[in-house]
């Protein structure tokens, strides 16, 4: 600050100048692509969905055996050390994997029940597509030069597992809330979450405008709360999240 | 110099720029479908000290449950359950049960039938949520029962969606069941019908003043077909325009100072305003066809019409002084009964071509959507929260009035008087 | 009030002679292609027979007008959703015109103009003031004087027929003539 008082460079304006829009430019690019697809998160939460919620998500389409117990103990007693809290240490997965999700889920497959099977297949249909538009997207960065690199990577490995962990849980409980009565509805939500699991803070950032559905969103976060584990190290989590109806809507 | 602190400029900007993004990053998530929210409505104890009467109960909760399912937000359904023992007021609610249950909310009620009067208190739980979203309470007379269950309807819907439900609209319309056209009203879901007009004439075409104190209709009781006026609490027709030919399709303006209508006086059928009291009759429409069935967009600016200027009846709209006319309709066949939406984004027609059937457009006539198939069905009416349009169809024999929502689903017919019922139009809410 | 009872009684008369003998004949022998006239007046207060109460709209018709007299006036026919007139159209308004002008010199007429059940009904009742509206000024071009008619609508609301096929609706996309006061 000091040396930019005392001379006034006029290359140092230029370049300043030539600096700022050039960010800009990149910055607003670094949205455009955000808005337009799903960042690199999505395919770490694709492949967490399947190998965290194995044993517990979903209780009511989950294998025979555990689920009425796994149920009971979701819906009344909240986050106590359920079985979820197993494989959540277990898994930390190197942060980037793309091409090798199909691997570790094939092996885990035939060790799971058949609704297993028939769980994936469904989550694989809609994961594909997601999964081809992140390569496309990790692809264009590539191209990019990779200075708006994922940011979300660079923090601790496990903050990321948490968000993908997070995430995974907010979309089981959304899929049972859902519910809306505009065309395109969304809601963007930060959570901060305790060293306990409890959420203590849900801020809307901004919302379409659509009452129900902003009801059916804090009604999934609610839920999902009802099934998380803290996050890791005793530490607080934040992240923000866009609730949205997926595909068209349809009744 | 200067450039190592433009670089370490740059680079703090880059460090930076990564920030804002970062948080703004939001991760996506979503579900597939809509879901309905399953509802339980309980049916209302009797207050401490109250008899009970079940009857009661029962269709107060009924009628909840059928105002909620005709929302097309709930799968609403009656689902008895044991009295609170400590009443509505003081009772902790036991959760759990309604939530293993699959239901995400619970209406539970508390009524007193005494010589003064019925009392009822609704509320609302949210389960999922573990709280009581909605307290009201109403006060009336045993016969108010149902509109004590429509209005608590209204307030769940504005609570739990932010705009309140129509349930408590009635709706008017013309039915021919004495032998001639007479107007009559009735509740939106079909009960308490009452007859208003007894011309023992041809009367139809009823509309509601916004303030929903008088209707305007056309009747032939003097021969010619003339615009009458009726408060509803009086039983003595006013004629308001009387002029020679037609006097039809009256439309009472949103701010309540004028009346569209057609009158064929100076020879063609053309579109007319007057004033509330029948006076000053401006022109608006100039041509050498028939125009009718003016509908005014809410703000009161446009006027959409019917008219068979090009030929065959289209749909056709102009400013509310006649100015800047263009057609809406452009989807062959003949188009008749516009209506436009409370929002004012859509207009609700019927479309002729072989069939009479129910459409739904934009405002700017694009995205044009069939929302009936079945026998002949005839003008679409908004109810007052935009959620739901009455319908005259002749699909079970003769007309009917029915409802259903804005996509077409849940088509119920309402009326339960015999011969033909037509010409619905909705009341402002109660 | 007097003159026009007067010249009633003779009109009734000279129909009253008239239907005795040739009426019917006259009538069938028309070359009217779609109804004979005989069956359409006899529908129309067939049809809404059912309340005695309908009767009382067309009290002041039927008092007004003789049946006999009436019967002297044909009904017109229109196409779908068109009121100009076609050439049987034209044909039987001549008829009618002259019977106005010699027979019913005194007598007033109503045009009612009327239409099928297809369109809607308040379209129809527009459709139907143009009807009459069409016949009352081809009435006036041919020597009848325009205070002698006047014209109303009925639209779709009353059906010389029921029916939901073409030729029903051909019945009903008419202009009845009617003779009052």
């Amino acid at each position: 600050m000091l040396t930019l008082r005392r001379r006034s460079d006029t290359w140092l304006g230029v370049t300043l100048i030539l600096s700022v829009t050039l960010h800009l430019a990149a910055f607003l690019f670094f949205i455009w692509l955000q808005q337009r697809t799903p960042d690199l998160g999505k395919v770490q939460t694709t492949y967490y969905v399947d190998v965290v919620n194995l044993p517990v998500a979903s209780p009511q389409t989950g294998s025979p055996t555990p689920a009425p117990a796994a149920q009971r103990q979701e819906l009344a007693a909240a986050p106590q050390t359920g079985p979820s809290a197993a494989p959540l240490p277990a898994a930390p997965a190197p942060a980037k994997i793309e091409k090798a999700t199909p691997a570790p889920t094939g092996k885990a497959a035939p060790t799971a029940a058949k609704s297993f099977q028939e769980r994936l297949a469904k989550l694989q249909g809609k994961a594909d597509a997601e999964r081809e538009a992140a390569a496309l997207e990790s692809l264009r960065r590539k191209v990019a030069g990779g200075r708006a690199g994922m940011p979300g990577a660079r923090g601790s490995q496990a903050g990321s597992d948490y968000t993908a962990y997070l995430h995974s849980r907010l979309k089981d409980a959304f899929r049972e809330t859902i519910s809306y009565q505009t065309k395109a509805p969304y809601v963007l939500v930060r959570l901060t979450i305790d060293s306990n699991g409890r959420i203590i803070r849900i801020l809307f950032d901004h919302s379409s405008g659509d009452k129900l559905f902003e009801k059916s969103v804090q009604r999934a976060i609610l839920l999902a709360e009802q099934r998380i584990v803290p996050p890791p190290n005793h530490s607080t989590y934040e992240g923000a999240f866009v609730f949205k109806p997926q595909g068209v809507a349809q009744r | 110099m200067s450039r190592i602190t433009a670089l370490l400029l740059c680079l703090s900007m880059l460090c930076l720029l990564p920030g804002p993004a970062h948080s703004a990053s939001y991760i996506e998530v979503t579900a597939p479908g809509n879901r309905q929210l399953k509802l339980a409505v309980v049916p209302a104890q009797p207050a401490a000290g109250a008899a009970a009467h079940p009857e009661l109960a029962n269709e107060m909760a009924e009628t909840e449950a059928f105002d909620l399912n005709m929302s097309g937000l709930f799968a609403a359904e009656r689902h008895d359950a044991a009295p609170l023992p400590q009443g509505l007021g003081l009772s902790v609610i036991d959760y759990v049960p309604w939530l293993s249950a699959g239901y995400d909310y619970v209406i539970r009620g508390e009524y007193a039938l005494r010589s003064d009067g019925l009392t009822a208190e609704f509320r609302l739980f949210d389960v999922l949520g573990k709280k009581q979203l909605l307290v009201k309470r109403y006060i009336g007379q045993a016969k108010d029962l149902r509109y004590f269950a429509h209005a608590f309807c209204d307030e769940v819907l504005g609570t739990l969606t932010g705009e309140k439900g129509a349930f408590t609209s009635r709706l008017i319309y013309v039915s021919s069941q004495t032998g001639h056209k007479e107007i009559y009203i009735m509740d939106w879901d079909g009960h308490n019908t009452q007859q208003i007009t007894r011309n023992r004439s041809i009367t139809i075409s009823p509309d509601i003043s916004p303030d929903g104190r008088e209707i305007i209709f056309t009747s032939y009781k003097r021969g010619n077909p003339d615009l009458y006026k009726r408060a509803l609490s009086s039983t003595v027709d006013v004629p308001i325009s009387t002029r020679r030919g037609l006097n039809i399709t009256g439309a009472w303006s949103p701010d309540g100072t004028k009346i569209a209508l057609a009158l064929s006086k100076d020879g063609n059928t053309e579109l007319y305003t007057i004033n509330r009291d029948g006076s000053a009759p401006t022109r608006l429409t100039v041509s050498h066809s028939a125009n009718v069935s003016p509908a005014w967009s809410p703000d009161g600016s446009k006027i959409a019409f019917v008219s068979d200027r090009m030929g065959r009846p289209q749909i056709f709209v102009m400013d509310a002084n006649g100015g800047n006319v263009h057609r809406l309709t452009t989807n062959g066949g003949s188009n008749f009964n516009p209506a436009w939406s409370p929002k004012g984004d859509k207009i609700a027609y019927t479309h002729q071509s072989g069939s009479f059937q129910i459409y739904l457009m934009n405002a700017d006539g694009s995205g044009n959507t069939q929302l009936t198939t079945v026998g002949r069905n005839e003008r679409p009416r908004w109810s007052p929260d935009g959620r739901l349009l009455a319908f005259s169809s002749e699909r079970s024999g003769s007309d009917s009035i029915y409802v259903m929502r804005l996509d077409g689903s849940g088509q119920t017919k309402v009326s339960h008087t015999t011969g033909q019922n037509i010409h619905p139009v909705w009341t402002p809410r109660r | 009030m007097r003159k026009e009872s007067k010249g009633l009684m003779i009109a009734l008369g000279l129909v009253a002679m008239m239907a005795a003998g040739c009426a019917k004949e006259e009538v069938v022998k028309q070359d009217e292609p779609v109804v004979p006239q005989q069956t359409v007046k006899q529908a129309e207060p067939a049809q809404p027979a059912q309340p005695a109460a309908q009767q009382q709209e067309q009290k002041q018709e039927a008092t007004a007008s003789d049946e006999a007299a009436a019967n002297a006036l044909e009904t017109v026919y229109f196409d779908f959703d068109k009121s100009d007139l076609r050439q049987d159209a034209r044909d039987a308004l001549s008829k009618n015109a002259e019977v106005l002008l010699k027979k019913l010199a005194d007598a007033k007429i109503q045009i009612a103009g009327n239409c099928d059940e297809r369109g809607s009904d308040e379209y129809n009742l527009a459709l139907g003031d143009r009807r009459a509206k069409s016949a009352a000024k081809y009435l006036e071009t041919l020597g009848v004087k325009a205070d002698r008619i006047s014209t109303i609508s009925y639209g779709k609301e009353k059906p010389a027929v029921q029916g939901h096929d073409e030729s029903a609706w051909a019945k009903n996309r008419r202009d009845d003539f009617v003779i009052v006061k």
